[in-house]
């Protein structure tokens, strides 16, 4: 079942491939709109210094923090400026996830813009109304192992510790172990995403519920899928690391292959965050 | 049974051999103080009692009557000392339950005596500041005056309850760090020395902000604890006998300002030598991974100064690693004696052990060799410390002290100590000339470490490394094993300039000395702009006004291409400026850098390309490199790189955000 339904998601994912063009399109478009100011700023500012050829090798601390020190006080509204767009990609993001769940579901022979872009505007509030609930709780998922974090490690007060041993390897033991927790409760976002929208709830309680429920019956399937695609995120990050590493950046062209590449990695990315949603919208299918 | 005899008496006399082979045939110093210490330490109730026999040298033609001491256990007697009421009053290592426990530090003197069996009286005094709460300087009045150029002996018992954990000092659980810890004489300073006007004891209480001040002499130290302690101190071991659970262990430390000692049964011990040099490294098991990190680093330095100063003189010097819950003891210098906290779990990328064991270790050279005030004078040995530590790390480490290949970050230590000196809130806080004891709100280590590197980075790059070199040679070897302030560096150095450079040199590096000492002013020039206007032919009426000029198509392409300089800041320094022209030619200027600002003007067919104040980097003391040069045409792939790299992480941030919706 769990393969079954990860085939659906990749061929769900090239059968709708203008949603992901589309993802695509306005991650790419709201960062561009993100960076340009600092581009403009760097110009302005820093542009007819022979410095700036140290920023080709990378990250040049003399370079950064003369800038900071003399120029830092444009970076603050830029920084500001980057906050209001990615909350306002945030809200876009949203107001999609209504239509790609519902073209998930429906399953149209091919995408249907008219459909998609309605059913994106049904479920916007539902959907925004959901997503702060769980941030509530991922939030105190969070919270929670801190907490525990900090009473194992005394507080991380020297004075109260044997040695700093316990620092580290709590820190190495209890870092998967959130993964792995938390997995559970981004899971369960999830099928309470897709419950909403396969059952049209008009109270978003109506679905975070029996959607848990849901999960717990299926809990080897759902869990099994999810962490499947967790695991295939994981390769491309280590595929991307060692490809974004293989090479030095010194020239123009090295900054276009190193750019070209990370926009590849930024597509698998969202087409993975598209096949985790469409297996678990057919596993979910299946078993109701 | 004969036999047994003959090996125990083999074995005592090739220990006493080992011994006296340590002992240096001649003092190196003075030898103005000695101590005779005998210590017991009570590991149950974190206190100790000793007894001390204080051989003193008059060094001066003075008759003297009194004799202060340092007691520096007695900063953590009470919420209101001078110590602790530059730290908010309640020390933050001291919880609520330890106060009504009433644990605190103290030290007390319970009887004195001079050679003649008189019982001398005491009291305490504040030399400093009016502070009666603050007991941490005893006077004790002589009954029989010291007399010029005489010896006086003192015999001093005094009883301590050591501190818990406070700055530089005290315990943690079953590790002891036992520094300032007994009652230790001020310096004598003769009439004519560092500042002194006329003979003066120079004693100062202990103030939050700096560290000591000691007289040269021999420590015979003999510590009494339970026999499972590993130890490790400043000077050699001299002898050790076990009785029971309880041993005593003698060492000696001759030419030194101060001793040192620690105690903690879960010390590995691990042992090397370098030329001669015992090198014990003190270490906790959880941080043996990082000992090859520990000796490469100590033999890389002794290296260093073998080959540009001198050769370590002293036959040991013990690294002492704390453990994690005595990181209270800090990265500090004692003589033969350093502490260097490690982390094995810290990214090798990272290379504080190796910054820590190098810069405490160049402290034996600055501050234990060459006896400066620390609390007068910090950047005197913090300041000269902090710049060989750049040195030494860049010359060992090319590959940075922060390494991260996979962000493309290196950063070498001379930029980290300039980054962090001009990254301060306030860089005009104190001038170097103030007494550290009187530096407030944090310029301490802003001005003490960084600017006075900074300053001698410039100065070596003002001079040059060869005479850098000579000066560093000649101070030291005029002051070692004595009490130098800044007047005599800057004699050196205005010496050794003079002599190598020429007396126009002298006079700028003077100039330059007095700005980085006594001013706060920062520096700062920049490149205004470079401006390559076309030169027409003349036009208009000149002498005759029947005869108009007008334009001609004959364009001889002659230009007057121009730079104009800014000076941005207060600081002054002669500096270099490399201009480099269309057709490829470059030529080096100089302007002395003392106007607000300066232009350089040339006639021809060529055009400026750029502009480069400072092409070498020799004056680090300038605040913004970036204005430094101006280039007509934008070489914009930098640019580039930072914009596509910023773009890509805001891509991740904002797919990663994705997985909260």
């Amino acid at each position: 079942m769990i393969i079954k339904s990860l085939k659906k998601g990749f061929s769900q994912l090239w059968q709708y491939k203008k949603i992901w063009v589309l993802l695509y399109s306005l991650t790419f478009v709201v960062a561009a709109f993100i960076a340009y100011p600092l581009k403009t700023y760097l110009e302005n500012k820093i542009g007819t210094s022979l410095m700036i050829k140290d920023m080709i090798k990378g990250f040049d601390y003399t370079l950064y923090t003369d800038f900071m020190n003399h120029y830092g006080d444009g970076i603050a509204p830029i920084m500001n400026y980057s906050l209001l767009l990615i909350i306002l990609f945030m809200l876009l993001f949203i107001f999609l996830m209504g239509g790609i769940l519902s073209t998930f579901k429906n399953a149209p022979e091919k995408y249907n813009g008219k459909s998609f872009w309605s059913n994106a505007a049904h479920f916007f509030w539902r959907i925004f109304r959901m997503t702060i609930y769980f941030l509530f709780i991922h939030g105190a998922v969070l919270g929670l192992f801190f907490f525990i974090y900090l009473k194992i490690t005394k507080g991380l007060s020297p004075m109260n510790l044997e040695s700093e041993g316990i620092i580290f390897v709590a820190m190495k033991i209890m870092v998967p172990i959130y993964i792995l927790f938390s997995s559970f409760f981004f899971m369960w976002h999830d099928y309470a995403k897709i419950h909403l929208v396969q059952n049209d709830n008009k109270w978003i309680f109506q679905s975070i519920i029996p959607s848990l429920k849901f999960i717990i019956k299926n809990i080897k399937n759902t869990w099994g899928l999810y962490l499947l695609n967790v695991l295939i995120l994981m390769l491309l990050f280590i595929v991307n690391h060692f490809i974004s590493n293989s090479f030095e950046i010194t020239t123009g062209l090295s900054i276009f292959i190193s750019f070209f590449i990370s926009q590849l990695f930024l597509i698998s990315r969202l087409g993975l965050k598209l096949v985790n949603l469409s297996s678990a919208n057919h596993l979910f299918q299946e078993n109701n | 049974m004969g036999k047994i005899v003959y090996t125990i008496l083999l074995i005592l006399v090739s220990f006493w051999a080992e011994a006296q082979k340590k002992r240096f045939s001649v003092p190196l110093s003075p030898r103005t103080s000695n101590y005779d210490i005998k210590v017991s330490l009570d590991t149950e109730k974190k206190s100790i009692t000793g007894s001390q026999k204080v051989t003193f040298t008059n060094p001066s033609s003075d008759t003297i009557w009194t004799m202060p001491f340092h007691m520096y256990y007695n900063a953590f007697k009470n919420n209101l000392s001078l110590f602790n009421t530059g730290y908010s009053r309640i020390p933050r290592t001291i919880s609520e339950d330890e106060i009504k426990k009433g644990i605190w530090g103290w030290i007390n003197v319970d009887k004195i005596k001079d050679e003649n069996g008189n019982e001398l009286s005491f009291s305490f005094v504040q030399p400093d500041i009016d502070n009666k709460d603050d007991h941490t300087v005893l006077e004790v009045q002589l009954k029989e005056p010291i007399l010029p150029y005489g010896n006086y002996i003192l015999d001093m018992d005094w009883r301590s309850q050591i501190p818990k954990a406070k700055a530089r000092t005290g315990y943690n659980r079953d590790f002891f760090f036992m520094v300032q810890w007994y009652p230790k004489l001020g310096v004598y300073e003769p009439a004519g020395s560092r500042f002194a006007k006329e003979g003066q004891w120079n004693c100062h209480q202990y103030h939050p902000v700096t560290e000591y001040f000691g007289e040269y002499g021999v420590y015979q130290v003999e510590i009494d604890l339970p026999v499972e302690y590993k130890t490790g101190a400043s000077g050699f071991l001299l002898d050790e006998s076990i009785n029971g659970d309880r041993k005593k262990l003698t060492y000696l430390a001759e030419d030194v300002i101060d001793f040192a000692w620690t105690a903690n049964p879960g010390f590995i011990e691990i042992v090397e030598n370098w030329k001669g040099v015992d090198i014990k490294l003190l270490i906790m098991p959880e941080h043996v991974c990082n000992k090859d990190r520990f000796l490469k680093s100590a033999f890389s330095t002794l290296d260093f100064y073998e080959e540009y100063i001198e050769k370590y003189p002293y036959p040991s010097l013990t690294i002492v690693s704390p453990p994690f819950h005595g990181l209270f003891s800090g990265a500090m210098e004692y003589p033969m004696l350093i502490t260097s906290p490690t982390l094995c779990d810290l990214p090798s990328g990272i290379k504080t052990t190796e910054t820590l064991t190098i810069h405490e270790l160049t402290h034996q050279y600055f501050m234990q060799m060459v006896g400066n005030n620390e609390q007068e004078e910090a950047w005197m040995d913090e300041g000269f410390t902090s710049f060989f530590e750049a040195k030494i790390l860049d010359k060992y480490y090319p590959e940075g002290v922060v390494n991260f290949d996979y962000l493309d970050m290196k950063v070498n230590s001379k930029e980290l100590r300039r980054g962090r000196f001009m990254s301060t809130n306030n860089p005009k806080i104190n001038p170097l000339s103030d007494f550290s004891y009187t530096f407030k709100h944090g310029s301490s280590g802003d001005i003490n470490y960084g600017k006075a590197a900074v300053g001698l980075m410039t100065l070596e790059g003002l001079v040059g490394e060869a005479v850098m070199k000579d000066i560093m040679q000649t101070y030291f070897a005029r002051w070692k094993f004595k009490h130098p302030c800044r007047n005599d560096f800057e004699d050196v150095v205005l010496e050794v300039v003079t002599e190598k450079l020429g007396e126009e040199k002298a006079i700028v590096i003077q100039d330059f000395l007095q700005q980085l000492i006594y001013g706060t002013e920062t520096c700062n020039y920049a490149v205004e702009y470079i401006s390559n206007s076309l030169i027409g032919d003349p036009l208009g009426y000149f002498d005759d006004l029947d005869e108009c000029k007008y334009p001609t198509d004959n364009k001889k392409e002659t230009y007057q291409a121009k730079t104009v300089l800014f000076r941005l800041g207060e600081f002054t320094l002669p500096i270099e400026v490399k201009i480099i022209f269309d057709n490829g030619d470059e030529i080096i200027e100089n302007w002395d850098g003392k106007a607000r600002s300066h232009e350089f003007v040339y006639t021809g067919k060529r055009k400026i390309a750029s502009v480069e104040i400072d092409p070498e980097l020799k004056n680090p003391l300038d605040n913004n490199l970036i204005d430094n040069s101006y280039v007509i045409e934008q070489k914009e792939t930098g640019i580039v790189r930072y914009f596509t790299s910023f773009m890509t992480w805001m891509e991740g941030i904002m797919v990663s955000a994705t997985a909260l919706i």
